[in-house]
């Protein structure tokens, strides 16, 4: 057996911020069980008029059940068109209605979902979404089709979507069902699905209303968007600030999704048998993607150049492959040599790449992504302080790498705005001030958490110290679920004058199976879902590796 | 206004924190109304109710009043609290006595401490008898706001049982908690909205 990579090796910064999607990806779990229990899609309504008004429900049948894409489309005019969450209008509003809505439901949620935030969802909704029009290629593309042409596929590969996302909210939000009281359906247990059924089926509509728009606009000469084009397109997504305390909020589930990850790369790695035809898939597969990733453009300058150095580092992985016969050890090997030779992007592209071959070892980890409320425990008070400055020490040891005197270490804060509730990211005693602060560094606050323990006799009891210091709660809990959850904790000081947003953003991101990474600065970037995944009525039968792009 | 069980706990929770409690009590609090709120029992009124009697401070209690159980009234959130963080050491299996004023919400505040646990405590308050654990207070009624309490193990019980999934809070309690949680939320300025998300204004591109 190969031990796991350690948490001080993964959960750095710069390697979260390194990470690319895998077979244990949301959005591939969820197609896989769509392909395995052959799930079936309907357009029941498309009443959307030439003033891109209107509505349409999009039903996906299941074994057991059915869920419907609930889809109000609006006029926005350009000034409003803005991806942030303060924004109060959008281009099409969503939501995933648990069943099949009747005229009931589609006219009490017409009154509810164009709102989002202001909106109120009831147990029936599982998720709400909105969506903006990428403005330049829409047009483009709704022109070229009234004209009877196919766009060029440059400009499709240069945006890679239709619409995107500015946020896809679930688990309760705004009156919608709790996670709770659906984790009794096979179908949404693993982790986010829902939200990735809403995503699924909005990249249907983003093409059946570009379509729609190209007929109304000259039905004489309109064509449709060719199928290899159309599948280019994937969704895009603006993902900002609010996805970044999720990471830091929920540590004991991120320690499911990166155990889950790391097991299955030391399952892979521990494989002796390597036949002719894994190692064949894994070299084509990362040919592939090397060409998807020729097309990847980024305006983020760092970006830029860690996409030219991957691509330079797949190919120095490929000719390695090319030197290295099979053996017992080849995947052991090859994730040896990138870590002594290849940068972090290539490392953890070879890592997602080389688990491809193995369903069998991996698939069945998607299951342990979740998080059941039993492991949610409060605190055990009955530890000693003795015992819980061991575990601060054995689970924290890297907090000492940070220098608290540094200005920098504590320069920054994270606060929620009043307006509409947004996260943001300030400068601490100027942006916002310490009354605002939300718990969201763990570093600091466990590095005087410790410093208390210190101060007290060694075999008084946690429950005691809390007694009396008990704005320390919070660290004490979190370094216990730290201490049978070692994957759930980031090394990085989260309130550092250098801390880059985004790599928090990118981790969580390639869980959900994103691609295309593309940071607009230190704090939000867009990327593309679904690009390459089959539409919902060639659902079931498909290439099971549409992720790494077409085949060539 | 029907509220999901996320929004319950997070908004109490933020409440919580505006009303003076450090990050992880507020969360407790959040937590423990919830538990209690699935089973039934009125912990949200029960909170809101105290608030201001509630000390946000460190504990006033005496480990010694744990062990021996203690008929002074206290703060509801400091009693519960730390004996949750005591339970590993206490098994009562000698009766512990507490006057309790908020009975609902000390209930939700105990089956939160049991969570993963495979306990079972049995509270007796002015002949209504309710066994809490891990994840439900079976009780036949609700039981009054102030009482004094008999604790003492018991077994696990598998009674039928229904969850609340579904909340309904009153406006007037609404319009508490934004007033507490929004103490936790920092005034919107140009600044701020310009550069703390990041992200620009426009996206029509």
């Amino acid at each position: 057996m190969i031990a796991m990579r350690e948490p001080d090796e993964v959960m750095r910064l710069d390697r979260l911020g390194s990470l690319h999607a895998s077979r244990l990806s949301f959005l591939r779990v969820l197609l896989r069980r769509i392909q395995e229990e052959r799930w079936s899609f309907q357009r029941t309504v498309f009443d959307i008029g030439a003033d891109s008004t209107g509505h349409a429900v999009y039903t996906a049948h299941t074994p057991h059940r059915s869920y419907s894409l609930l889809v109000f489309a609006h006029q926005l005019d350009s000034e409003h068109r803005t991806d942030r969450v303060i924004a109060n209008a959008w281009d099409a509003t969503f939501t995933l209605f648990d069943g099949i809505p009747s005229a009931e439901d589609i006219d009490r949620l017409r009154s509810n979902v164009p709102f989002q935030e202001a909106g109120r969802l009831s147990a029936s909704e599982l998720t709400m979404s909105r969506a903006n029009k990428s403005v330049r290629l829409w047009d483009a593309v709704v022109a070229a089709l009234a004209a009877g042409d196919q766009p060029p596929v440059e400009i499709i590969d240069d945006t890679g979507y239709l619409l995107r996302t500015t946020a896809v909210y679930g688990s309760g939000k705004f009156g919608a069902c709790d996670r709770e009281m659906i984790l009794d359906r096979p179908e949404l247990q693993p982790a986010f699905q829902a939200e990735m059924l809403t995503v699924l089926m909005i990249r249907q509509f983003a093409r059946d209303w570009l379509e729609h728009e190209a007929y109304l606009k000259a039905p004489d000469s309109a064509v449709r968007l060719e199928e290899s084009l159309a599948t280019r397109l994937g969704i895009g997504n603006s993902t900002g600030l609010g996805m970044a305390p999720f990471l830091i909020n929920h540590p004991v589930l991120i320690d499911h999704w990166i155990r889950a990850r790391e097991t299955a790369i030391a399952r892979v790695q521990a494989v002796t048998t390597v036949t002719p035809d894994d190692r064949e898939l894994v070299v084509h597969l990362l040919r592939r993607v090397r060409g998807d990733f020729l097309l990847w453009k980024s305006a983020d300058e760092a970006q830029s150049a860690a996409i030219k150095q991957l691509v330079q580092n797949v190919g120095v992985l490929l000719s390695w492959f090319d030197a290295h016969p099979l053996c017992a050890t080849l995947w052991s090997d090859a994730m040896y040599f990138a870590r002594s030779e290849l940068c972090l992007e290539t490392q953890e592209l070879l890592a997602s790449v080389m688990l491809e071959p193995y369903s069998q070892l991996v698939d069945e980890l998607a299951d342990k992504m979740a998080v059941a409320e039993y492991e949610l425990k409060p605190l055990n008070g009955w530890l000693t302080v003795e015992e819980s400055i061991t575990q601060i020490d054995d689970f924290y040891h890297w907090l000492d790498e940070i220098q608290w005197k540094d200005a920098g270490a504590t320069a920054l804060l994270w606060y929620v705005s009043e307006e509409k509730l947004e996260p943001r990211l300030g400068v601490r005693n100027e942006d916002a001030f310490e009354a605002h602060e939300q718990p969201l560094a763990p570093a600091r606050d466990i590095t005087a958490y410790r410093q208390a323990l210190r101060e007290w006799s060694s075999d008084a009891t946690l429950a005691e110290f809390l007694m009396r210091q008990p704005e320390h709660r919070l660290s004490a809990m979190r370094v216990q679920w730290i201490a049978s959850n070692r994957y759930g904790e980031i090394r990085g000081n989260t309130i550092d004058s250098g801390l880059r947003p985004i790599d928090l953003l990118r981790c969580k991101l390639s869980f959900f199976g994103a691609t295309r990474f593309d940071p607009r600065s230190d704090r939000w970037l867009r990327i593309t879902l679904y690009r390459h995944a089959p539409y919902l009525d060639q659902m079931v039968e498909t290439d099971p590796f549409w992720i790494y792009g077409p085949a060539q | 206004m029907i509220w999901s069980g996320n929004e319950l706990r997070a908004q109490v929770t933020k409440a919580a924190r505006g009303l003076g409690y450090d990050w992880g009590r507020a969360k407790y609090l959040g937590e423990s109304v919830l538990r209690a709120e699935r089973n039934g029992l009125s912990a949200l009124t029960t909170f809101l109710q105290l608030i201001d009697t509630l000390d946000t401070g460190p504990s006033h209690l005496l480990h010694s009043n744990l062990l021996k159980g203690d008929m002074v009234t206290v703060d509801i959130v400091d009693l519960g609290i730390t004996l949750i963080d005591h339970l590993p050491g206490l098994d009562f299996q000698t009766p512990v006595v507490f006057d309790v004023i908020g009975v609902p919400l000390f209930l939700g505040i105990l089956c939160y401490g049991l969570t993963g646990t495979d306990r079972a405590l049995q509270i007796e308050s002015d002949g209504i008898e309710c066994a809490v654990q891990a994840d439900r207070i079976l009780v036949g009624f609700e039981p009054p706001f102030r009482g004094v309490c008999w604790l003492r193990s018991c077994s696990l019980r598998f009674d039928d049982w229904h969850s609340v999934s579904r909340f309904e809070v009153a406006d007037t309690d609404a319009e508490i908690l934004d007033h507490l949680a929004s103490r936790v939320y920092a005034p919107a300025t140009e600044v701020s909205r310009l550069t703390g998300a990041g992200a620009g204004l426009n996206d029509n591109d």
